[in-house]
């Protein structure tokens, strides 16, 4: 008896070792669940909270009002570390063009919403990782026509949001490779307001897919009501274990014409990454 | 040069035709190997036929990962200054100025190798310590070349050494970091002719112009040997807690300025003869630390500070008066640097920094002490401020800069600068090099050779 209960404690031991901290079910929306929870479960899909570990080879498209198109590859990995104060570790680096190859950048996002991220920077041109004052929320951010707040320092806490009701997704052409996506998906529209007075936006919508809580599209509107910005987003399920990821992202700024798309080439889950690889150390190893 | 220009012009047409990928790229990118040519072309402000510089430079890149512990890098770079070709001001200037001095063509080429928590990078390499821009004060394991004044990029202007960086991280955001460096080289200066030639490399030459026609001149180097047991060595420790990174540092290794005597002889007992010596063999001890922190909450939230202290024990000075050398003594240096960054109106990154170098004296035997790149009259307290400000409009594609350094002597340099991204693989870029200041201060010295510039930088 004592055998079978020693051994059920290290299979036990074992099984715990064996699961990434961070690491749980993907959340999907459910009956009765408020706005702020449904956007939550999306929040937690962007981030692949659900995942100890997430690795994304990636190539932008900065399209500008002309359509003369400038092309970026980058890689880009996050850890959900099990610390009190740290929610998570980012991690970026640009690999292609040439000119920019080695760029790399390090982030900390703690869990308290209200707390900026620390944030290195390494410099080829330098040869060093340099601490870097966090962009501003509403910056443009890596040429993009996304902001910095839209790609890596939203939280649902820094929003107070309204359900609009539930309605079948109009579809979505993308102007990269024409394709239309996900007409007539049934989805909870979402108006989502900022808390921060100097925000440059009035509000967002968000149409958030009632099977997953997937953000298919956003639109983003001006202090005088008018959509200024839309983005798009279609997802997969990557193998093996089905975790849903963003593959294609479009953002248009319809005020200058310029457009942003990332497609996602490669992404690997749970890879056991090591979280040392999040340090600055680390980036201090780089060699571009 | 011509053949250099052909080589640039084909390149150019190929990439314009499409080669947008990187030159080569091993199956499942194992490896990448990357091309860069750069063309710059520098004129005085107040003579736009005076050229200053005109550097073309080619620099391949390589890197091979053989698995997920062992890689290597390579790093080459050949350039050529034609400016000491055309006549002019700078026609003939000192012997190899114009191009790569030594082995210094192979800028990096290193194993790495990693048994997480160990890593040893073994191989000639760059390290960089400290938190500070644009002036270099715990930024001391590799030496400098300044033939433009340590107006390039830094990643440039470091001469990298031969050695084994060592570390270990015995807890995931700390390190401990022994470096081993066999290698010794000396700090790189223009010469007396040269486009950007230091006060005291001017007044050493005339003095040594002013000596008789009969005085035969010789000269001798002292380097250490390259060898572990005369070689350099260091040791960091670097940490984040809460927020906080800090490193403590130590290096005992070798000055990178040498100290220079003149003696008389006669040679053969009937020439008589000047032996200039530069000796590079002084030992010296720095201990120092630095330390980052962001503000993450609060009103000054998004406000990053810095800081790095450096002591020097035994650096060498030369003493003389009124600009002439009669010796070399040494003191005990203290530095320190406070810096504040901070971004602006969405996307305005500003930064500021405060210098502070101390010096435990200032005379010896009735001499002044001098500041070895002007022979100016050193002070106990030097002061320095750097202003950076920096921009970028059309999604980071227009990237206007400008870095003012102030030194107490009222001397200014002020580098505006604007680079523009034509396409993935074109940078063009112009700018000017400002100098204010009397001729014994720091950027004084520089105020006949305020230069504007342009270039690019193709690369694939």
């Amino acid at each position: 008896m004592v055998k079978w209960f020693v051994m059920y404690l290290l299979a036990a031991a074992l099984m715990c070792a064996g699961i990434p901290a961070g690491a749980g079910e993907v959340p999907v929306p459910a009956q009765g669940m408020s706005p702020e929870q449904i956007v939550t479960v999306w929040y937690d899909i962007e981030y692949t909270r659900f995942a100890r570990d997430y690795k994304n080879y990636n190539t932008f498209f900065l399209r500008d009002r002309n359509g003369a198109t400038r092309e970026r590859k980058a890689f880009r990995a996050r850890i959900v570390i099990a610390e009190p104060d740290i929610a998570y570790k980012d991690y970026a680096v640009f690999l292609t063009p040439a000119s920019i190859k080695g760029v790399a950048m390090l982030s900390w996002h703690y869990r308290n919403p209200d707390r900026e991220r620390e944030q290195w920077f390494y410099l080829p041109s330098m040869r060093k990782a340099r601490r870097s004052s966090p962009a501003e929320d509403d910056e443009n951010t890596l040429g993009t026509v996304l902001t910095v707040e839209e790609m890596t320092s939203w939280r649902p806490q820094h929003e107070t949001f309204r359900l609009l009701g539930v309605q079948p997704f109009p579809g979505y052409v993308s102007s990269f490779d024409g394709k239309e996506s996900y007409r007539g998906e049934r989805c909870y529209v979402i108006e989502a307001f900022p808390k921060r007075k100097n925000a440059m936006r009035s509000k967002r919508i968000l149409w958030l897919r009632t099977s997953d809580g997937c953000c298919l599209l956003q639109e983003v509107f001006d202090k005088a009501g008018k959509i200024y910005k839309t983005i798009f987003r279609r997802f997969a399920r990557i193998s093996p274990q089905e975790y849903p990821a963003i593959v294609f992202v479009e953002a248009k700024d319809l005020r200058t014409g310029e457009s942003t798309i990332i497609r996602c080439d490669k992404i690997v889950f749970n890879s056991g990454i090591d979280e040392a690889e999040f340090s600055i150390d680390y980036l201090q190893r780089m060699k571009w | 040069m011509v053949r250099i220009y052909l080589l640039k012009t084909l390149l150019y047409i190929l990439v314009m035709a499409g080669l947008s990928s990187p030159l080569y790229a091993w199956e499942g990118n194992r490896g990448a190997l990357n091309c860069y040519l750069n063309t710059e072309i520098g004129t005085h402000t107040r003579d736009f036929s005076g050229l200053m510089k005109l550097y073309n430079s080619l620099q391949v890149k390589g890197s091979y990962t053989y698995n997920r512990n062992i890689s290597i890098f390579i790093n080459i770079k050949k350039f050529y200054d034609s400016v000491y070709d055309i006549s002019g001001q700078y026609r003939n200037g000192s012997p190899g100025i114009a191009t790569n001095t030594g082995n210094t063509w192979l800028r990096e080429f290193f194993i790495d190798v990693e048994r997480r928590p160990l890593f040893a990078r073994i191989g000639r390499q760059q390290v960089v310590w400290g938190s500070s821009d644009g002036v270099r004060a715990l930024d001391c394991i590799n030496p400098g070349d300044s033939r433009y004044a340590y107006l390039d990029d830094a990643s440039e202007y470091r001469i990298p050494l031969w050695m084994a960086r060592l570390e270990a991280s015995p807890v995931p955001d700390a390190t401990l970091q022994v470096l081993l460096i066999p290698d010794y080289e000396p700090n790189i200066s223009a010469g007396p002719g040269d486009v950007f030639a230091f006060r005291s490399t001017k007044l050493a030459a005339e003095r040594i112009a002013g000596l008789p026609s009969f005085i035969r001149i010789a000269e001798k180097n002292r380097t250490p040997l390259n060898d572990f047991q005369n070689g350099s060595y260091a040791l960091r420790w670097q940490q984040v807690i809460d927020g906080w990174e800090y490193t403590l540092n130590y290096k005992y290794g070798y000055e990178a300025y040498p100290q220079g005597a003149g003696i008389f002889a006669l040679r053969d007992r009937r020439t008589p003869t000047l032996t200039l010596t530069k000796d590079y063999t002084k030992r010296i001890n720095i201990f120092g630390a630095s330390f980052t922190k962001a503000v993450t909450a609060g009103n000054l939230s998004g406000l990053t500070v810095r800081g790095e202290f450096l002591y020097t024990r035994g650096k060498p000075f030369p003493y003389g008066t009124n600009g002439q050398v009669t010796g070399n003594t040494d003191i005990s240096a203290y530095t320190y640097i406070l810096g504040l960054d901070k971004i602006f109106f969405t996307d305005v990154l500003t930064s500021a920094q405060l210098i502070q170098f101390i010096h435990s004296r200032s005379r010896y035997q009735g001499n002044d002490l001098f500041f070895p790149a002007t022979f100016a009259p050193l002070h106990r307290v030097e002061t320095m401020a750097t202003f950076r400000i920096s921009t970028h409009f059309f999604a980071e594609r227009l990237k206007p800069e400008l870095l003012m350094i102030y030194d107490e002597r009222s001397d200014w340099r002020i580098s505006p600068k604007v680079s523009y991204e034509v396409n993935n693989n074109l940078w063009i870029y112009a700018g000017l090099h400002l100098f204010y200041g009397k001729e014994h201060s720091l950027f004084g010295q520089f105020s006949d050779d305020n230069m504007i510039y342009a270039g690019q930088t193709l690369s694939f």
